[in-house]
């Protein structure tokens, strides 16, 4: 084959390609009358931006294709970034009356208060929020922000480097010498999942827990994501990390495993919000509704991820909640504590 | 960038214009460019320092930012950090440059048509890529270097951390110091011959003719670049994102960027934490300018000789094989580990057939729509702030050099000003005076090229400013004789005469500026996304494939506008210094 022939048939494969991507189109939803119209004022506006910081990019990237398949002529902008950093970005659009967000995902309910309190929220109840599980209501704080995410976090582990009769079976476990230089985490300063997770061993373990870990010199993430690629590429061999990207690797083949923790997983509780200014305000109440709807806890179970509504299927990859050992922090625990473990953690780790 | 200050320093002789000859649009256009000055440079300055001593929330006068920003050990220790990482990144720059730069410019050494080849790549592989090109080889555990060591040696130690003090400075370096080398080149072209000859036959041999009169003869040149290498590394922000974080050393940009990440921001301590590095970099270049005179000095009783290779006989290949070694560790190795993981499923894995995949480029180029946007965003701005700089740069030299006007000085201050601003400091500045109403410019590319611009406009004033000085104003003269104004000499005869020095400044701008990241990290709105921002948030998620594949197609671009600036402004358009 020519130089030609070479050009014409990665050609053909890109363009082939491209057809097999665009073709999945035109879905049908059972809308109800309120969000028939919401999707009629949407489609005016065409798109919305979704800044969101509850789960990897790729998996954003899917729900919001998986959106324009349902609502097709609304397209989501997705913007994957740090809790830390979008709200940094959000105030900054407020303070110079330029915002662009119009649905803002978040793990970080201090900065869900914080914004609350500046009246930068957009008041505004979805009605498929009735079908939530009951225990995830108690998230909610009617007509300003919903639950759109729940995330487990436990311990992650790189198989082939962690033999079974030494794998971790409890927090504490992480501070054991014999990980030394083998521990991934987040750092709070730049990730909420983090700070939450900081938070609750100090309240189990009190803050001895963190000066026994910096001991064993932790690799320090931005994101606690990265602790997951740290397990992955064994770059570190045992991490704290959101169990649902773990999931998700171990189903490809990958050599990764979740363990509970005997002493409990932590499960954060992630909200959605629309900005009081969210330019395209329609689109994000669609979207809201969206994330609550029926069909969006569908394509999250079948993703393996845990769904939100009572009604909804069973997860393809590991287990309900209620398989296992599981707590939540209490959210004014996390929010007169927050700015204090930041600034301790700092310290002890010295970055 | 290679900007020689002294371009300040001289005015051209000729071009004497009667003030009577000046009429009314001049003046607007001294006003004009003013106002422009002062809204890129005064203005965001001014803000910085005034809001340092502004309480947060009433704008009242007080101390209590600088109590802030000083309160802590940690903040303390930051600060001294930066200055220690500083003088190791400008030693260690300072090995890797200086004997490349001599063994180029003035030996016999096999393979220096490469090593020119090499710096130009050097200068267009962004620092943060270059980091992650060290992260993936020298990670603590699954580095490949730690990998093929515990591979051939069965050792399951480790042989290198790149998440070290040492770590962190070896990368910092490989990316600063081709600057040191082209100021050093440049100046060892300028060495006459006929003083070294002269030590020769006194009977010295090469290597001691080198130590005791060409090198004396270009320190100022090295200190000159060594400090301007000094306040680029210590305002980098990429490579201590990467490094020292998890290398946990603190340094002043990461202590930044913490304020900046406070909720709420607390833009007025960032700015009284940035004020010493502000300091610290005016006090320098002050030093630097002094040096600097004192190089012209001597390199002009140089400029006439002859300049001649010394053959090192044996000697040259072992100075090929430094010369390869510095290419390889600063250039070749992490750029070669990046197109590897971009062209890999799972960068792990390593060289092996089965693990060839183009899905990366695909994903990048067609599937991932932000990577398509911040592609065409950064090199759209980065296009737009280098032709803005150097028309604003070109008609300020133009009114500098002709003696136009009076206070004409004042202009070219500001336009080299600039420099002096670390660029962190300078997006604090920025953010400080646009951000907020009535400009609100936050959110959207204008504040990103206006900032740009800013930082560049000392390399393109430099830029035109040789290149004028290289015109005689006779041929201007001419047409105003004919009865064509000043703007028609300018379009008609200037301007075509200076369009390769032009084209070459503007590259020389285009390509930092479409890769910049110190500015734009807390300029960037959530909307517009930049390929430098970009990289850094894939980063954060360790999708080191796709990063890598992303930052290829970035270097990919951007060396073929530099192969395109070869063709139309000549071989040298990086390493001439003065178009005269």
């Amino acid at each position: 084959m020519g130089m030609r022939g070479i050009a014409a048939a990665l050609a053909a494969a890109i363009f082939g390609m491209g057809l097999v991507a665009s073709t999945g189109a035109s879905a049908q939803v059972q809308m109800s009358d309120g969000v028939k119209a919401l999707y009629e004022a949407a489609k005016k506006e065409r798109e919305l931006t979704w800044v969101t910081s509850q789960s990897n990019a790729e998996y954003a990237e899917d729900v919001a294709k998986d959106f324009s398949r349902l609502y097709p002529g609304v397209t989501v902008n997705m913007i994957r970034t740090t809790g830390q950093v979008q709200f940094q970005r959000l105030t900054q659009e407020m303070k110079s009356n330029t915002v662009s967000v119009d649905a803002y995902s978040t793990y970080e309910e201090t900065h869900l208060v914080e914004l609350k309190k500046q009246n930068a929220i957009l008041n505004f109840k979805p009605e498929n929020a009735a079908g939530l599980a009951d225990s995830l209501k108690q998230i909610a704080e009617e007509g300003y922000w919903y639950p759109t995410a729940v995330s487990p976090v436990a311990i992650g582990i790189n198989t082939k480097l962690v033999p079974a009769d030494q794998e971790p079976k409890s927090w504490p476990d992480l501070y054991d010498p014999k990980w030394k230089g083998q521990v991934a985490i987040g750092h709070p300063g730049f990730s909420g999942s983090a700070g939450v997770w900081v938070m609750a061993m100090e309240k189990l373990y009190g803050w001895d827990y963190m000066e026994k870990l910096a001991k064993n010199e932790p690799q320090i993430g931005r994101s606690i994501v990265d602790s997951v690629n740290l397990i992955l590429s064994g770059e570190r061999k045992v991490a704290m990390v959101p169990i649902a990207t773990v999931l998700e690797s171990e189903s490809k083949g990958q050599p990764v495993k979740v363990i509970y923790p005997a002493d409990g997983t932590l499960v954060l509780g992630g909200s959605s919000l629309i900005p009081a200014k969210a330019p395209h305000p329609n689109a994000a109440k669609l979207f809201m509704e969206y994330l609550m709807s029926k069909e969006h806890s569908e394509f999250t179970a079948g993703q393996g991820r845990i769904p939100l509504r009572a009604d909804a299927p069973k997860p393809t990859l590991g287990m309900p909640l209620s398989a296992y050992k599981n707590f939540v922090l209490p959210t004014e625990h996390a929010l007169s504590n927050v700015n204090r473990i930041k600034e301790k953690f700092r310290d002890t780790f010295g970055i | 960038m290679n900007v020689s200050t002294d371009a300040l320093g001289t005015t051209a002789s000729g071009g004497r214009v009667s003030r009577l000859a000046m009429f009314q649009p001049v003046m607007l256009v001294w006003v004009a460019l003013a106002a422009i000055l002062v809204f890129l440079i005064v203005a965001p300055m001014e803000e910085l320092v005034v809001s340092s001593f502004q309480h947060a929330d009433t704008g009242d006068f007080t101390l209590e930012n600088y109590a802030a920003a000083y309160s802590k050990p940690r903040y303390i220790q930051a600060l001294w950090n930066t200055l220690k990482m500083g003088a190791a990144v400008v030693a260690l720059a300072i090995v890797f440059a200086v004997p490349l730069a001599w063994a180029v410019a003035r030996t016999d050494m096999p393979g220096r048509g490469f090593m020119r080849l090499a710096m130009l790549g050097s200068f267009i592989s962004p620092p943060y890529l270059s980091a992650i090109g060290w992260i993936l080889l020298a990670g603590p555990n699954a580095g490949w270097i730690n990998k093929a060591w515990q591979w051939v040696t069965g050792d399951p130690g480790r042989i290198v951390n790149v998440f070290t003090f040492e770590g962190l400075v070896f990368v910092m370096a490989s990316n600063v110091f081709f600057l040191i080398y082209i100021f050093t080149h440049s100046a060892f072209e300028m060495v006459n011959s006929e003083m070294e000859d002269s030590a020769n036959i006194l009977g010295a041999g090469p290597l001691r003719t080198a130590f005791k009169v060409t090198f004396p003869l270009i320190l100022p040149a090295i200190l000159g670049s060594a400090i301007i290498t000094f306040l680029i590394s210590i305002a980098l922000y990429g490579v201590p994102a990467l490094i020292s974080i998890p290398a946990r050393y603190p340094v002043v940009v990461i202590q930044l960027s913490e304020f900046f990440g406070n909720t709420p921001i607390q833009l007025e301590v960032a700015a009284a934490y940035s004020i010493p590095l502000l300091l610290i970099t005016a006090v320098l270049l002050g030093l630097q300018r002094l040096v600097l005179r004192r190089r012209t000095h001597t390199t002009v009783t140089g400029k006439g000789g002859e300049r001649r290779i010394v053959k090192l006989g044996a000697w040259r290949w072992v100075m090929f094989a430094y010369a390869m070694i510095v290419a390889l560790l600063t250039l070749v190795a992490p750029t070669f580990v990046l197109f590897v993981a971009a062209f890999s499923k799972v960068w792990t894995r390593g060289l092996e057939w089965s693990n060839l995949t183009f899905r990366n480029f695909y994903y990048i180029v067609f599937e991932h729509s932000t990577s398509q946007q911040a592609i065409v965003t950064s090199l759209t701005v980065g296009a737009a702030a280098a032709s803005v700089a150097i028309i604003l740069a070109l008609g300020i030299a133009y009114i500098v050099q002709r003696r136009l006007l009076p206070f004409a000085g004042a202009l070219s201050f500001l336009a080299m000003a600039p420099f002096v601003v670390p660029g962190i400091v300078l997006a604090i500045g920025f953010f400080a005076a646009y951000a907020p109403p009535p400009f609100a410019l936050y959110g959207g590319v204008s504040i990103l090229i206006l900032a740009f611009i800013t930082r560049f406009l000392p390399v393109a004033y430099t830029a035109s400013a040789a290149g004028i000085r290289a015109i005689h104003p006779e041929m201007e003269e001419a047409v105003r004789s004919l009865g064509g104004g000043r703007l028609t000499a300018v379009r008609h005869v200037v301007a075509p005469l200076l369009k390769r020095t032009l084209f070459a400044g503007w590259l020389l701008i285009f390509i930092p500026a479409a890769q910049e990241l110190s500015t734009a990290i807390f300029l960037i709105g959530p909307k517009t996304r930049l390929v430098s921002v970009l990289v850094l948030d894939m980063s954060e998620e360790g999708r080191y494939e796709h990063l890598a594949a992303l930052g290829c197609v970035l270097l990919v671009i951007l060396a073929l506008l530099v192969w395109a600036g070869f063709k139309i402004a000549g071989r040298d358009f990086m390493l001439r210094r003065d178009a005269s």
